[in-house]
């Protein structure tokens, strides 16, 4: 076999007989529609590499054989979930014109809901808002993301920032990889291998119930690896009874101190009086809490509500009378996709700069990244602009700005200069100044993510990638180790 | 190569962030919207998104058209869902600042002015171009659907009745359009049919992005209509009347355009129909022409809520977010589409199964049609059938 059209023609017999010729592309216009995703493609030269060949898998069977052929001819692979991130999401970066995409759509199956174990099992092509629905109907809730739950898949965003993503109840229950039992995955070799405690790593036991006992989480391995170090096809996770009750409300925070200080005595409390908590202002204006409460009776939803009323008003806030602008983001923020409200008048897209930062240090990192976008973009029409806080857990925050840009700024412009020198620069001041993480750590900042690795653990998963990866396949350059 | 019309769109395209709710699944609801997507048969290039960035990469000369380019576009149904589910709405106008069914048209048209169509979109356009309609019937057989009915030519009546292809030509429309003529006259509505001398409406001839030959339907439609002195027209089918309605203006027409249910529901509320009791479980599905394309989704069950006795079970989707049947945007003719057992009609009528009603009414002859194929290749012959909204009234007015 030669390089080019030899093999490209091999590959391509090879492909359609492993899936069938209809769920195999190399037009042009099909590979480019995969070099996009959410606001970073548009204009500003922000589009991902094009794949040589696009295959649509319908098994882990059929995956093994992918991967075994991309071994054999040396080839690039690059897996692919829903396309929903909003954070660069990896397969725009890495491998070259020759990979080979893996569209894990047709893997959209829920395998099975034990009602008994209270587990679901699903494809990892599977959507959240599917999986989330099929559970539901079930009388079950599981933790997913929250945006954009319509179209990121299991798969990718187990492999994609904090191994879980942001989910709505992030605050106080923390990612979807909490409640990640096990994975079943192909390795970059072609091997299957089953994760968690249940067969793979006990013969004696079918099911499976909870993460690896008397064995090394390698489970955990896997999550937040970018697909790296491997494909996803099938994970289980752990669901619980569905909170019939939900308690959304707004409080009026005013000044940053005020703010803070409830800030911080609701994230000390326990049990948590919230299930989702944000805080959010423009420029200028007062501080406002947006607050979910997720319960199971009434009652429960009341107790929580109390506290929280409390601790707001101890800090010298208060219920909110608000208008329409103000409630609009609020729906905004608690809402379960993106940009679930209409854009505000005059405004034509929206961006988001956000970090995974120390909590204490959330304040002074929401003022840097300010005035970085006041140097970058500042000159720009921005309509409307609104920084946020949310809790992750007690120790960290997602905290940054929004910005809605106005009719008078162009897409090509704002995501050109957002992407091309603002997050350069956001790269450098979160991850050196505040020592946090940005969501783009797992697509365009991954190589500066990686960057920051000491020298130990550097070497660490170069060895782990070697020898999961001898040659190079998955993912290769991800890290630029 | 010429992209004269995808340039208008140039802005547009420009101002979608990619977030891809058009492509997914609605709400927290786990069905695509999207049917072409919801067949899980389709590349990203297939999905609204996806289209979107086909539209720009044409524009940025990465690509040219081409004719496995014109296979991915013309699987489009133009059910408009993309558009309801955009969130990227501008409040001035209510309507999504991007434009994927007018991008799609756009590109469509750019297609057939390159000669760059499938054979079965050609096939559809030569048959509509030579015979004046697809079904290659001669014009002079297209009022015989009124034989042996109470149905005058137009002759200054105060409606017309415009039966369109289906209703004129298909074996399921000219049972549609039967009932239809019947209940109209039934009520005391007063109408005639233009018979030999209607055309084509060119709906379906337009959404496949054939200008030229849209506006030769048109103006020879206009002409016979402003002829005969035509104030009204009832239209059977919403494909009909969406090109009437948004369309036809443009080129000159001065016609009320009315859907034969917003006719037939001022009739009900007259009391111009005595309905009986009829206990029968319906679930109604929203034609896109009707309601996303015109936002008429009252009319319809108005006539339904009409009839003592009949149960109206709303399908989980209905309304603006109904799902499409996959015959609109000109795959009805040209099968484009596909897709196995996720097609859009197989979807759509287990969707209806699922709300126990044993009657799926429809108020478009190429729904019927689809919805038909749909029981059928779902083996759900003795659950549910497919009937139109006027041949309900006929049944409750024991007409039937």
């Amino acid at each position: 076999m030669t390089d080019g059209k030899d093999r490209d023609n091999f590959l391509f017999e090879r492909m359609c007989a492993i899936v069938g010729s209809e769920h195999v592309t190399i037009e042009e216009f099909a590979r480019r529609a995969y070099t996009r995703a959410p606001f970073h493609s548009v204009g500003g030269g922000g589009r991902g590499k094009t794949p040589g060949i696009v295959v649509r898998p319908d098994s882990t069977e059929e995956i093994s054989e992918i991967v075994k052929l991309a071994n054999e001819t040396g080839t690039p692979i690059v897996p692919k979930g829903g396309g929903g991130s909003v954070s660069t999401f990896p397969p725009l970066y890495v491998g070259g014109d020759n990979n080979i995409l893996i569209d894990t759509h047709r893997m959209n199956r829920i395998l099975n809901i034990d009602r008994d174990y209270m587990t679901v099992t699903a494809e990892c092509g599977v959507i959240l808002s599917q999986l989330s629905e099929a559970v539901r109907k079930e009388g079950f809730h599981i933790y997913t993301v929250d945006v954009p739950i319509h179209m990121d898949s299991v798969g990718g965003v187990l492999s994609g920032f904090l191994g879980g993503g942001e989910p709505s109840d992030m605050a106080t229950c923390g990612t979807m990889n909490d409640y990640l039992l096990g994975l079943k995955l192909v390795l970059p070799n072609g091997e299957i291998l089953q994760t968690g405690g249940g067969p793979g790593t006990n013969i004696h036991q079918k099911k499976i119930l909870h993460r690896e006992a008397g064995a090394p989480d390698i489970t955990g391995m896997f999550l937040g690896d970018g697909g790296s170090f491997g494909v996803k096809t099938e994970a289980t996770f752990t669901v619980h009874p569905y909170p019939k009750v939900y308690l959304p409300g707004i409080s009026d925070m005013g000044t940053d101190e005020k703010m803070w200080k409830a800030f911080n005595q609701l994230v000390r409390t326990e049990p948590y009086p919230y299930t989702r908590l944000l805080a959010f202002r423009e420029p200028g204006g007062p501080w406002y809490f947006v607050h979910i409460i997720r319960a199971h009776t009434q009652e429960e939803a009341g107790l929580k509500k109390k506290t929280l009323e409390g601790i707001v008003k101890a800090s010298g806030g208060g219920p909110a009378a608000v208008g329409d602008e103000v409630m609009q983001m609020a729906n905004m923020f608690s809402a379960r996709r993106l940009g679930q409200q209409t854009l505000p008048k005059g405004a034509t897209m929206t961006y988001f700069g956000e970090a995974l930062v120390p909590r204490l240090k959330s304040i002074e990192y929401l003022k840097d990244v300010n005035d970085l976008l006041d140097e970058t973009v500042g000159d720009l029409d921005i309509y409307k602009r609104v920084d946020f806080v949310v809790p992750y857990l007690r120790a960290t925050t997602i905290t940054g700005v929004l910005l809605y840009f106005g009719k008078g700024t162009t897409r090509d412009e704002a995501s050109g200069r957002l992407y091309h020198k603002a997050l350069k620069r956001m790269e450098v001041l979160f991850t050196e100044k505040y020592g946090g993480w940005t969501e783009t750590c797992q697509g365009e900042s991954a190589a500066h993510s990686a960057s920051a690795w000491s020298p130990a653990h550097k070497d660490f998963m170069k060895c782990l990638k070697k020898s999961l990866d001898p040659n190079d396949i998955m993912m290769p350059g991800l890290w630029r180790i | 190569m010429d992209m004269n019309h995808l340039e208008e769109f140039k802005a547009n395209v420009l101002k979608c962030m990619g977030c891809g709710v058009c492509k997914g699944v609605w709400e927290r609801k786990d069905e695509a919207m999207c049917p072409v997507w919801a067949t899980g048969l389709c590349f990203e290039d297939s999905t609204p998104r996806g289209r979107v960035t086909v539209a720009q990469d044409l524009l940025e000369g990465h690509f040219g058209y081409s004719l496995p380019l014109a296979e991915s576009v013309y699987r489009c149904t133009d059910c408009a869902s993309c558009a309801v589910i955009c969130d990227a709405m501008d409040p001035e106008t209510g309507k999504p600042i991007i434009d994927v069914p007018g991008v799609v048209r756009a590109m469509r048209m750019d297609l057939a002015e390159n000669s760059l169509v499938p054979p079965l979109v050609r096939d559809y356009f030569k048959a509509v171009h030579v015979n004046g309609n697809p079904y290659k019937i001669p014009q002079a057989e297209r009022g015989k659907w009124a034989e042996g009915m109470n149905v005058q030519p137009y002759s200054g009546q105060e409606y017309l009745l415009y039966v369109g292809d289906v209703g004129a030509f298909d074996e399921r429309g000219v049972k549609m359009v039967r009932f239809v003529a019947a209940a109209l006259d039934e009520g005391g509505v007063d109408f005639g049919i233009l018979g030999s001398e209607e055309m084509s409406d060119g709906n379906d001839v337009y959404a496949l992005g054939e200008s030229g030959l849209f506006a030769y339907l048109a103006e020879a439609n206009i002409s016979v209509f402003k002829k005969a002195g035509i104030k009204k027209i009832i239209s059977l089918d919403p494909h009909s009347f969406n090109a009437f309605r948004n369309d036809y203006p443009a080129m000159g027409a001065e016609f009320e355009a009315l859907h034969y249910t917003q006719v037939l529901a001022d009739v009900m509320k007259s009391g111009a129909l005595p309905v009986r009791d009829y206990g029968v479980k319906v679930t109604y599905h929203d034609p896109c022409y009707l309601g996303r394309h015109n936002d008429i989704y009252d009319a319809p069950r108005e006539i339904l809520n009409r009839i003592p006795g009949l149960e109206l079970l709303e399908m989980k989707r209905n309304k603006k977010n109904a799902f499409c049947c996959g015959g609109g945007g000109g795959n009805f003719y040209t099968d484009m589409l596909g897709g196995g057992v996720n097609s859009a009609n197989r979807i759509r009528v287990r969707e209806a199964a699922e709300t126990g009603a044993e009657i799926l009414a429809v108020a478009c002859p190429l729904c019927a049609k689809m919805m038909e194929d749909g029981i059928r290749d779902e083996g759900l012959e003795e659950r549910l059938e497919v009937r139109d909204v006027a041949e309900i009234v006929m049944s409750a007015l024991g007409k039937k």
